[in-house]
């Protein structure tokens, strides 16, 4: 055992810094959720839809992964990362990079920002994947965690580069390229590549942890490592040097397969679960995974059904039945003991501390989740029907949803000592 | 006088894992306790490797026997084999973890 995860781990305001953000951004971004109605007909790359991606991928998913990330690093490798400098530098280049950017994109008469926000966020993100690379560079042995998170830094570096790419071409039209495409190996690289590789090697740590399952068989997240090695790398190639249409299809299906073997994992790990209660946490993250299923099968059948609707719902259940409740539930995990390390670890043994589960509002996470599986529910049936008030009315649900996630994660940095 | 073993479990069961609730003796963490003299070695395992509170439990462990009459100092040494499951936990906190 090499060391102490605890003293490795960055400082508090660090990660603090992140999570606030995160879901600062997230409130912003469900805020423009009422109002894009229209592109959920089946446009594929307006300013709205486009703006609202990144502000919602950027500005909350990406930005909890990496302060996640900067927490787990240490505990998952035993290692600490590599410069704290560098992720404060990177934290502050990557908001005014990717608020230029969402403006640029947002705004026709300022599409000259773009250029100037997709660099600053490349950059940043630049800064990151240094950070990680260094940070490994002090391992002497990668385990399967260490390899999904190394590999899916790898990808985010690939992916950021060809959005940079296009961020160039959107403002200069310096390049000529099939930008169709482009966006298509950026989507893959990022959410297939970064994203789920992420979720895939945190869930073998954090799952476990939290549910108490032990002695669980980890093939299937191994199989599934190497599926996603194989086939992100073909997928966005395939699009970029525009491979035949099979060849294509063939690697969108490895990574989907991929998919399936990590929710699968996920299926055995709960089996062996011992805390059997179903918490919040766990509640948010069978929905999350079922969710993740149905978007996964929908995307594949866009290559087989000309239904213009139908990657807009994929796309939707990914970012909203899936991403949102993982995230929200792991903020409930992760948070409190990121504030509890900080204010009551050092009180243990001098006077009555909390508990984790005392620095979460039970009934009002019960009732995030609950509002939360309505306003996706609702939101589903406007896309697929058409139907603006059934939208609109999930949407708004959504943005109340957000707010409580917003008063726990309130509830969770002033909580005091009760008396 | 002496310390007795009951004494030093007594002592550790003081220290709460604040992720599960429960005392870290009733979880079953505590593999073993060797009394020398004024010297305590105890051996324990924790609930998943890569816990963060990893150093911490070890530390509020330390010092709950150190805390005690009879006892100088104290090493606790973290082990993973045998891992932990759940059948070295206790009645009760079986009980409240399927509930």
């Amino acid at each position: 055992m090499r060391g102490l995860a605890t003293e490795m781990a960055p400082p508090f305001v660090l990660v603090a810094h992140f999570f606030i953000a995160s879901v600062f951004f997230l409130m912003v971004s469900l805020g423009f959720l009422p109002f894009l109605f229209e592109e959920t007909g089946g446009f594929f790359l307006t300013p709205n839809l486009a703006s609202f991606a990144h502000l919602y991928l950027l500005g909350f998913v990406m930005m909890v992964i990496f302060g996640a990330m900067y927490q787990l690093v240490p505990v998952v490798l035993e290692v600490s990362v590599f410069s704290k400098d560098f992720a404060y530098i990177q934290f502050y280049m990557y908001v005014v990079g990717f608020v230029l950017l969402v403006v640029g994109l947002y705004t026709p008469s300022l599409t000259a920002l773009i250029p100037y926000g997709a660099i600053l966020t490349y950059v940043s993100m630049l800064i990151f994947c240094v950070n990680i690379f260094l940070t490994f560079g002090e391992l002497e042995e990668i385990n399967l965690v260490g390899k999904y998170l190394l590999v899916a830094t790898i990808f985010l570096f690939i992916s950021v580069t060809l959005g940079l790419f296009m961020g160039l071409v959107l403002g200069h039209g310096l390049f000529e390229i099939n930008i169709i495409s482009w966006v298509k190996a950026h989507a893959v690289g990022t959410l297939g590549g970064f994203v789920l590789m992420i979720v895939s090697g945190v869930a073998l740590v954090l799952i476990p942890m939290f549910s108490l399952a032990h002695n669980f068989n980890d093939m299937a997240s191994k199989i599934a490592f190497y599926l996603f090695c194989i086939f992100v790398p073909v997928s966005i190639a395939g699009y970029i040097f525009e491979f035949s249409k099979f060849l294509i299809v063939f690697a969108i299906f490895g990574v989907a397969f991929a998919v399936f073997a990590t929710i699968y994992q996920l299926g055995l790990i709960l089996a062996k679960r011992v805390r059997k209660q179903n918490d919040y946490w766990f509640k948010s993250l069978v929905f999350s995974f079922f969710s993740l299923f149905f978007s996964i099968l929908v995307w594949l059948a866009t290559f087989f059904v000309d239904i213009f609707r139908l990657p807009i719902v994929a796309g939707f259940l990914f970012c909203f039945g899936f991403l949102f409740p993982f995230i929200v539930g792991h903020i409930y995990k992760i948070l409190p003991f990121l504030v509890w390390y900080d204010k009551f670890s050092p009180l243990v043994g001098k006077q009555k501390v909390p508990m984790l589960h005392d620095m979460i509002h039970a009934n009002v996470a019960d009732f995030q989740f609950w509002s939360m599986g309505f306003a996706v529910f609702a939101m589903l049936i406007g896309i697929v029907f058409q139907i603006y008030i059934v939208f609109v009315i999930g949407a708004i649900v959504m943005i109340f949803s957000g707010g409580l996630v917003l008063y726990n994660v309130y509830y969770t940095f002033t909580y005091k000592i009760k008396e | 006088m002496a310390i007795s073993e009951e004494q030093v479990y007594a002592g550790i069961s003081t220290v709460i894992d604040p992720e599960v609730g429960f005392d870290i003796v009733s979880l079953g963490l505590i593999y073993g306790v060797k009394i020398e003299g004024e010297h305590v070695h105890v051996t324990m395992t924790l609930s998943t490797r890569g816990c963060p509170l990893h150093e911490l439990i070890k530390q509020w462990t330390k010092e709950s026997v150190e805390k005690l009459e009879g006892v100088k100092t104290c090493e606790v040494e973290v082990v993973w084999e045998p891992a932990w499951n759940i059948s070295m936990a206790s009645d009760i906190v079986k009980k409240a973890l399927e509930a």
